[in-house]
């Protein structure tokens, strides 16, 4: 995307933003509501009178302190400080004094992609990148003007770094915030120049996150941790039996209890609201309530899998993919030397650290949220039109947040928040128990692939063919891309891939099931290349050639080749490994960045060591290498999770596991040596990273365990085949 | 209702309260302190770690009448300035994603080195495995602890 | 005091054995001379007699103050306390097997684990985290049994359970918890042993803590960790005994010798 086509289709949204939206914000703020100061990143209360907009993303105050905009919610993959260290880049402020505040909701901060407000599916960096650059070279260029013009002289002959402006003829000097008022005043450019990479000082280099001091030393505030003057607490129960409702309760088994101020229904369930969230938890297990099972009553793990095979070996196919002859398995198995597999990917929970919570206060005339959101946008257009009132009444505002996943895209936490308040007349946060959250949350599906391929006399993949059986995830996350036969992100990774593979086809069929499904991290990557990865390993085996040979045999794409080679290089692939040790790899290109996994572990009775994880990826720039490590190593961290021991079963309708000792997470004493190699490319092929981190290193797992053992497995987690990681 | 005093980062802190409540909500909601955090409830996750006589606690499960008399650490009290060792070095290595175990990991980290200034691997998996972190940040964790041990030995070697 | 004891008993001995033979060579010197005699054994010289009985009593003497010095050291040992004409080696084996099936349920196994680390559960899996037994039974770290037990089981399921403090007056301290598994050094492990092993680790002062049998009833009757096992906490099952049941196995056991199944 150009920065020309970026600033005629933003110029007239952020000044929008900035004549309107920013300012409502900014009233709301200094009203005696939001009299507690929120401390978003660095402590710092938001001035808000004294600063100056220059555009929806940077604002500048005279006392020379500059605050920049993040519009994407920070769930720990440093993207409120990447981005706006781009803002800054351009700008040329001083990053060591910049202070970071998170958006409201306005159209000015949609991501460009699908003109949505947001925040996942790794498309943060992607999406806003260009758009950040624009809006800091903008912001520059009416300060260079601005002092070009107090200077009379040539903006051309001034330029901005660490914060000042320069006249490089006379070496003057301005600080931004003596020359921002007039900057304001000027007209945004149309093109702002873009500084070359070559003269970078703070992208490609890691920086400190901007909210690392608060969270080291408990003041960084997550949505459990806000509060409001005058707030009180609910301790929510759902539904048991997931689709069930709320039949009755016994409002007086609560009241009398301590610090109890009422008992709300809400959707499915209810919440008892006290002065303190121990209380109403407390109050909540005294309380007299039932409810009605619904219709999944007897909705179970073994039912929901005959489900699955029933649509596997069934009619009906929605074909979404066709390249080349397309030929379907049969045709292959006509046609070809022809092998077919089918893999099984797991339910799991997204079981965010910080337990799913929302901060409202609702009024006759307004709504104010605070929490810890992915979908912002998605929570002010729900509450405009479940609380009837218009969108500029409701005001939807950002906390850090204690993981995300995926999971708080979401609203129904928001808009449970939201009613409580509305029915006591007061500020609310609503809290869910661990027990609560890990049973109602909307999980990540288990997914079935069954894989056939048609092999010519070389051994090299001729046909593939996908069949795909999953239930939707991105119904209540973004529903216009969801139809009655079709989940385009249930397929990712099969609808493209990098292996020459001349004819291709993926058929899909589309679940419908007894329980909430949604995206989680990895989305549809997760389970696909699980699937493709642990095939095309056993293809090599088939055909007796080395992985890596018979992966770069069937790529062409120069980034995929480096990729793999430097995995080649980093893991000594090639090296002799003692006996009893032995390795396993996998590539892909996911959420637009390629990435390669070599596991070297070893087999003992059932347990497996692992000595080592070498990972690469080519994310097009590390915009920050340091950050891009953390997300990776703990994205191998998740997928040994993913492999291992994360699993959701359901029994009578309900979610059997409750908390972290039945449903388990890959531990400290677990976790190998894991090391990531960064290759660049170009800005050009800038790819996501939040997600990447386990989607090639859980096929490795499987591929290794084959290597090592002899054995294959094709179900997940590997704990119900009995292995376990020591 | 019974008032329950103790010594609380440093200062005396009196307060009536339900003596069975929580340690963690005492903190979290009639004090104000939210630094220490609620993530499972049944001490499993570590998030909710403080220190008790220098003793790493869960405060989830501990009631508030356990610590009448005693002196009680949270991450709000680790240092003034961000200057304990483990502060320093989780701030070198940049250890936290989402940061909402990382009290709990820093307090169960600190209580270590009170223990055992030089930890081995070893002895930091013993310590560290009940310390739940979704984002996975064990590796930085582990080797921040080896940092805040060397940060603490030029500290006590300067005296 | 044990020395005494054997000396005591081996003069007994001797003197009731040389006043048996030297009274039977007397009595065999006479043998032809009266039939009643010989087919008593008792010499009816007056003389011999009055050596007898004196002899005889002296012989008691030494018996009883052998015997009281043996009482005295089972004061210190697990020896029996009743007399070893009430020894029912049968009945003692037979009530050592009904405890047995109590020191092998999982509220007490759990924490008299064969390895480094306690169990939990009624299926006894590993207890989570990792957690360790610790040189001294306590845990490490920031993992110490402490550190999340607390003085009362606390309520709900799957949450910690607990158990108060004892004092060395015997009364129940709930300021502190009390929560731990036996030291490295005296691991007291129950899980994996044979009713034979456990039975004779039990009585073993070496093994057992130094316990006496007296002290070894008063444990499992009144130690606040024992009887934690029969008010475990939501979720966890009691074991097949009552706990009345359970100690008067127990004393039922040592009382009738201690014997162990083979």
């Amino acid at each position: 995307m150009s920065s020309q086509n970026v600033s005629r289709r933003f110029f007239l949204s952020t000044s929008i933003a900035t004549g309107g939206g920013l300012l409502i914000g900014y009233s709301l703020s200094s009203s005696g509501l939001l009299g507690e100061v929120v401390r978003a990143s660095r402590g710092s209360k938001p001035t808000a009178d004294s600063q100056i907009p220059l555009n929806a993303w940077i604002r500048i105050s005279p006392n020379d302190e500059v605050t920049l905009i993040s519009s994407q919610s920070e769930m720990g993959q440093g993207i409120m400080t990447t981005l706006p260290a781009v803002l800054a880049e351009e700008l040329g402020a001083d990053w060591t004094r910049v202070k970071v505040e998170f958006s409201t909701v306005a159209p000015a901060y949609r991501n460009p992609r699908i003109n949505w407000q947001f925040t996942g599916n790794s498309e943060s960096t992607t999406g806003f990148f260009e758009l950040m650059r624009t809006m800091g070279a903008s912001a520059r260029e009416m300060l260079l003007t601005a002092a070009a013009n107090r200077w009379r002289v040539k903006a051309e002959e001034c330029y901005a770094e660490n914060g000042r402006i320069f006249h490089k003829l006379t070496g003057r000097t301005l600080k931004f915030g003596e020359i921002a008022e007039d900057a304001a005043k000027v007209s945004p450019p149309q093109n702002p120049k873009l500084k070359p990479q070559s003269e970078w000082k703070l992208l490609g280099r890691s920086l400190p996150r901007v909210e690392l001091a608060s969270k080291l030393n408990g003041t960084a505030i997550f949505g459990l941790d806000f509060v409001l003057p005058g707030m009180v607490y609910a301790a929510a129960m759902q539904s048991p039996i997931h689709g069930g409702s709320l039949s009755s309760f016994e409002r007086e088994s609560a009241m009398n209890l301590p610090g109890v101020i009422d008992v709300v229904p809400i959707s499915n369930g209810l919440a008892v609201v006290a002065s303190q969230y121990w209380q109403a938890r407390q109050a909540l297990k005294s309380l007299k309530v039932s409810f009605d099972g619904g219709p999944n009553s007897t909705v179970s793990t073994d039912g929901l899998m005959k489900q699955y095979r029933d649509a596997l070996e069934g009619n009906s196919w929605k074909t979404v993919r066709t390249a080349g002859d397309a030929l379907g398995e049969k045709e292959i198995a006509a046609k070809h030397d022809f092998f077919s597999q089918e893999y099984e990917s797991q339910f799991m929970a997204h079981a965010t650290m910080e337990p799913m919570n929302c901060t409202a206060y609702v009024t006759n005339d307004s709504c104010t949220i605070w929490g810890p959101l992915q979908g912002p946008e998605l929570a002010k257009l729900t509450l405009a039109g479940m609380l009837k009132l218009p969108p500029e009444k409701i005001s939807v505002n950002r906390t850090l947040l204690g993981g995300g996943f995926g999971r708080r895209l979401l609203v129904d936490f928001v808009v449970q928040a939201a009613l409580v308040s509305k029915a006591v007349g007061k500020p609310v946060k609503v809290v869910w128990s661990r027990e609560e959250d890990m049973q109602h949350d909307v999980y990540r599906p288990a997914t079935l692939n069954h894989i056939t391929a048609g092999l010519d006399k070389s051994g090299k993949p001729l046909a593939i063919a996908h069949k795909v059986v999953s239930p939707s995830i991105l119904q209540f996350v973004y529903p216009p891309a969801v139809t009655e036969e079709n989940d385009p992100s249930c397929l990712e990774g099969l609808m493209e891939t990098h292996y020459e593979i001349p004819s291709q086809r993926v058929d899909f069929k589309l679940l419908k099931v007894g329980v909430p499904t949604s995206v989680l991290r990895t989305t549809g990557y997760g389970p696909n290349i699980f699937a493709v990865e642990s095939f095309i390993d056993e293809l090599a085996f088939k055909v007796k050639q080395d992985p890596y040979d018979f992966r770069r045999r069937l790529l062409k794409d120069e980034r995929s080749l480096k990729v793999l080679e430097t995995l080649v290089e980093k893991s000594e692939w090639r090296k002799p490994l003692p006996k009893g040790v032995a390795r396993g790899m996998a590539y892909t290109e996911a959420f637009r960045t390629h990435t390669a996994h070599v596991v070297e572990l070893s087999v003992k009775d059932n347990l497996i060591q692992i000595h080592r994880i070498v990972c690469v990826i080519d994310c097009g720039v590390a915009l920050d290498p340091d950050i891009t490590k953390n997300s990776i190593e703990g994205g191998a961290v998740w997928g040994l999770g993913v492999a291992f021991k994360s699993n959701i079963s359901f029994k009578d309708g309900r979610t059997v596991e409750s908390n972290f000792h039945n449903y388990q997470i890959a531990q400290m004493d677990e976790t190998p040596p894991i090391e990531v190699h960064i290759v660049n490319s170009s800005t050009k092929g800038l790819g996501g990273t939040g997600e990447v981190g386990p989607v090639t290193l859980v096929p490795a797992v499987a591929n290794a365990i084959f290597a090592a053992t002899g054995k294959r497995y094709r179900s997940l987690p590997l704990s119900r085949h009995g292995l376990k990681l020591t | 209702m019974k008032k329950v005093s103790f010594i609380l980062n440093g200062k005396s802190t009196s307060l009536e309260t339900d003596p069975d409540k929580p340690l963690l909500w005492v903190l979290r909601e009639e004090i104000g302190l939210t630094g220490t955090k609620y993530g499972c409830g049944m001490a499993i996750c570590g998030c909710c770690t403080v220190h008790l006589e220098g003793d790493a606690i869960r405060s989830c499960v501990t009631p508030v009448s356990r610590v009448e008399g005693k002196r009680v650490t949270t991450i709000e009290g680790l240092s003034a300035d961000l200057s304990h060792p483990v502060q320093r070095a989780w701030m070198e290595i940049q250890v936290p994603q989402c940061g909402y175990c990382q009290p709990g990991q820093m307090m169960s980290a600190a209580c270590l080195l009170a223990q055992n200034p030089k930890p081995t691997d070893s002895d930091i998996t013993d310590a560290m495995s009940g310390n739940l972190c979704r984002c996975g940040t064990y590796q930085r964790v582990r080797r921040a602890i080896h940092r805040a041990a060397e940060i603490g030995a030029e500290k006590g070697a300067r005296g | 005091m044990k020395s005494y004891a054997v000396l005591a008993f081996r003069c007994a001995l001797e003197f009731v054995g040389v006043q048996y033979f030297s009274n039977k060579a007397a009595r065999l010197g006479r043998a032809n001379d009266n039939q009643s005699e010989r087919l008593t054994g008792i010499r009816t010289n007056r003389v011999t007699i009055h050596r007898f009985r004196w002899g005889l009593l002296f012989a008691s003497c030494c018996v009883m103050s052998a015997y009281l010095c043996a009482q005295l050291i089972s004061a210190h040992t697990a020896q029996p306390t009743k007399t070893s004409t009430e020894i029912n080696e049968a009945k003692a084996i037979a009530a050592f097997n009904a405890a047995y099936s109590v020191l092998t349920y999982p509220r007490c196994l759990n924490c008299h684990p064969a390895g480094n680390a306690p169990l939990q559960g009624d299926d006894s899996h590993p207890h989570f985290d990792r957690v360790q037994r610790g040189e001294d039974g306590n845990g490490v770290y920031a993992l110490k049994c402490n550190n999340c037990h607390q003085a009362q089981n606390r309520s709900g399921l799957n949450m910690p359970p607990g158990a108060p403090n004892l004092l060395a007056n015997g009364s129940l301290d709930y300021t502190t918890p009390r929560w731990h598994l036996p030291s490295a050094q005296t691991p007291m492990i129950f899980q994996g042993r044979t009713p034979a092993q456990l039975c004779l680790q039990l009585k073993d002062p070496k093994q057992n803590g130094g316990l006496t049998a007296e002290q070894l009833i008063h444990h499992v009757s009144a130690d606040s960790l024992v009887l934690w096992g029969w008010n475990p906490g939501e979720g966890r099952s009691t074991p097949p005994l009552t706990h009345d049941e359970f100690v008067s196995k127990v004393r039922d056991w040592l009382e009738n010798g201690g014997s162990c199944p083979k």
